[in-house]
């Protein structure tokens, strides 16, 4: 779909009912650009111009003058920006809307993605009866997006053991690298568009709740991840011994470049356990 | 002369301009007195947190009369008089032109309780209505802020998903034609606005309203109830940069009560460490904060 193609959104947006149990749709609809989307959403706007957001339409359903339920289409224009913005900041998965849809629903909020796009259906205040409109309306444009919804191939390479499978975070822009915790306010593994990495959590001690953090990034070319891997340990690590360091936290930190890729633990309880997880990376 | 003294000698000299009534207040609560206008962050700054359990009622909503209460008390507190009225006469002067920057956020606001106890306590030093507006996206068109020679700050802190929070900080934004031109490094250098002529040495208090701050963000809108408290409280004071501080920390506290663990902010809110060591408009650094508790103590999480 090119950028500024909204055949497809209207198409989805159109295929909505007009009315759904005394919910009237609105018979405008708003569309937004990453030029104009600010306008619509202000600063929020910048976290979907990070994932290479395309283009969205918005619509309303209205019923009794005050109540409404808001409609947001977001085409991000690949799978993976979908699947990166839906991951930004959920705490949780479920299956509201069917079992092949990854969604999370909660106080009058449900966010999805499906195919290269993100929906937001924000219902406020929440009551039973407009959670089942919410459903109603998230299948529709569930049926209406074809395809499946299938995640970067950087996800399925974590280390499996011990990872708390909703903290996974999907991103290139360096700004979300703080997620968990904080590394840098400058980009010091030179992530971009050409770059793809992943953030997730792990806990080695069920009873501890101090997850150990663990960063996952692919890089265009071997000498981009040689590279950033320097720059990683110049500024992060510059005691390190070997790629691993303790640092005042009392924590262990480490990184392992490996062909393309580099692998970065951080806030690992020991040394031994910072190895053992990039030993498990599955590197292709 | 080094800058920090520069703005040191500045302050005196603003006190000596000033009434004694104002500058025996000012000696006596260590709070800014007419200072928070001026130029430069001030050496320490007070910060009032009041609380009152009574400020929503069954339904949420807010209380008016409890919200004017809890805003006499951080007035007394902060200006050190014994009354609010004399308390605002120490801040608004009767033939100054008051512009209420407030913030219209569909799902947390400033609310309209703080607004209008807001412009009360500005038409009780004597400012006429006719020179008083409240506003926010049109601060810009607005005649009254045009010709502004003093702004009341007031706004809902949440956490937001390029700048960590909405602050009292980022709430000039709209003292901008174009706000997302300030959006460049997760708003890192928001402390810049208030250097803006339409602002610059017109700021005379700051109102962060945590009825119910929202602590962490999904979706487009940045909204979701279930990342919404009941905080009962309000920060008050004149450096717009330690109300911040002492807000953000409130924020992080509960998203470790509720996460459980650690979690910092993405982004981290930055740009308010920044309007104290890069823009120099107040105090981010505790040491330099004299937080005043005044009302319900439970869960305070500061």
């Amino acid at each position: 779909m090119a950028a500024n193609d909204l055949t497809s959104l209207k198409s989805i947006a159109g295929s909505l009912p007009s009315k759904i149990s005394g919910w009237e749709k609105s018979s405008t609809e708003g569309f937004y650009t990453p030029e104009n989307l600010y306008e619509y959403i202000n600063g929020n706007a910048e976290l979907f111009i990070s994932y290479d957001f395309r283009n969205m339409i918005t619509l309303i359903y209205n019923k009794d003058d005050s109540d409404e339920i808001t409609v947001d289409i977001f085409d991000m224009g690949k799978l993976a920006n979908a699947y990166g913005v839906f991951s930004h900041s959920r705490e949780n998965e479920d299956r509201f809307i069917s079992d092949e849809v990854e969604s999370e629903y909660g106080g009058g909020l449900l966010t999805f993605w499906k195919g290269q796009y993100y929906i937001s259906i924000l219902a406020y205040p929440e009551t039973e009866e407009i959670k089942m409109v919410v459903k109603q309306i998230a299948k529709r444009i569930s049926e209406m997006i074809p395809g499946q919804s299938i995640k970067p191939v950087i996800v399925s390479q974590l280390p499996p053991d011990d990872l708390a499978p909703f903290s996974i975070r999907y991103f290139y822009h360096y700004i979300w690298l703080n997620s968990y915790s904080f590394v840098s306010s400058e980009n010091i593994l030179n992530l971009g568009k050409d770059t793809e990495a992943v953030l997730a959590k792990y806990y080695p001690d069920k009873e501890n709740k101090n997850p150990t953090i663990f960063l996952l990034i692919n890089y265009s070319d071997i000498n981009k991840a040689k590279k950033a891997s320097r720059s990683f340990e110049k500024n992060y690590l510059p005691d390190s011994e070997n790629g691993f360091a303790r640092l005042s936290d009392g924590n262990w930190a480490g990184i392992e470049q490996n062909g393309n890729m580099i692998a970065i633990v951080l806030k690992a309880p020991d040394r031994v356990y910072a190895e053992a997880l990039l030993s498990k990376v599955k590197y292709e | 002369m080094s800058e920090k003294k520069t703005r040191s000698v500045t302050r005196r000299k603003f006190i000596h301009d000033t009434s004694l009534a104002v500058i025996g207040t000012t000696l006596l609560t260590g709070a800014p007195g007419l200072l928070f206008s001026e130029t430069g962050k001030p050496v320490k700054s007070t910060v009032v947190l009041i609380r009152d359990k009574n400020v929503l009622d069954d339904k949420g909503a807010t209380r008016p009369d409890v919200v004017q209460d809890m805003l006499d008390k951080a007035v007394i507190a902060l200006t050190g008089e014994n009354d609010p009225v004399k308390g605002w006469k120490s801040i608004i002067r009767p033939e100054d032109i008051v512009g209420i920057k407030t913030n219209v956020w569909k799902y947390i606001n400033t609310t309209s309780a703080v607004e209008k106890a807001l412009k009360k306590g500005v038409m009780d030093a004597g400012v006429g209505e006719q020179n008083i507006s409240i506003s926010d996206r049109g601060v810009l068109r607005d005649p009254i802020f045009k010709k502004a020679t003093a702004l009341i700050n007031a706004r809902p802190m949440r956490t937001h998903h390029w700048s960590g929070v909405g602050s009292l900080i980022k709430n000039y934004i709209m003292f901008i034609p174009n706000p997302s031109s300030i959006h460049n490094d997760s708003c890192a250098d928001l402390g810049k606005l208030w250097n803006l002529p339409l602002v610059k040495d017109k700021t005379r208090l700051n109102v962060l309203v945590m009825f119910t701050p929202q602590f962490h963000n999904v979706g487009p809108h940045g909204f979701n109830p279930k990342y919404v408290w009941k905080y009962y409280g309000m920060l008050v004071g004149f450096d717009p940069v330690a109300i911040d501080y002492m807000g953000l920390n409130i924020i992080l506290s509960q998203r470790k009560l509720f996460f459980g663990e650690d979690r910092p902010l993405s982004p981290h809110a930055k740009h308010i460490a920044y309007a104290d060591t890069r823009h120099h408009i107040g105090n981010a650094d505790p040491k330099n904060i004299n937080l005043i508790k005044i009302g319900y103590e439970k869960d305070i999480l500061i």
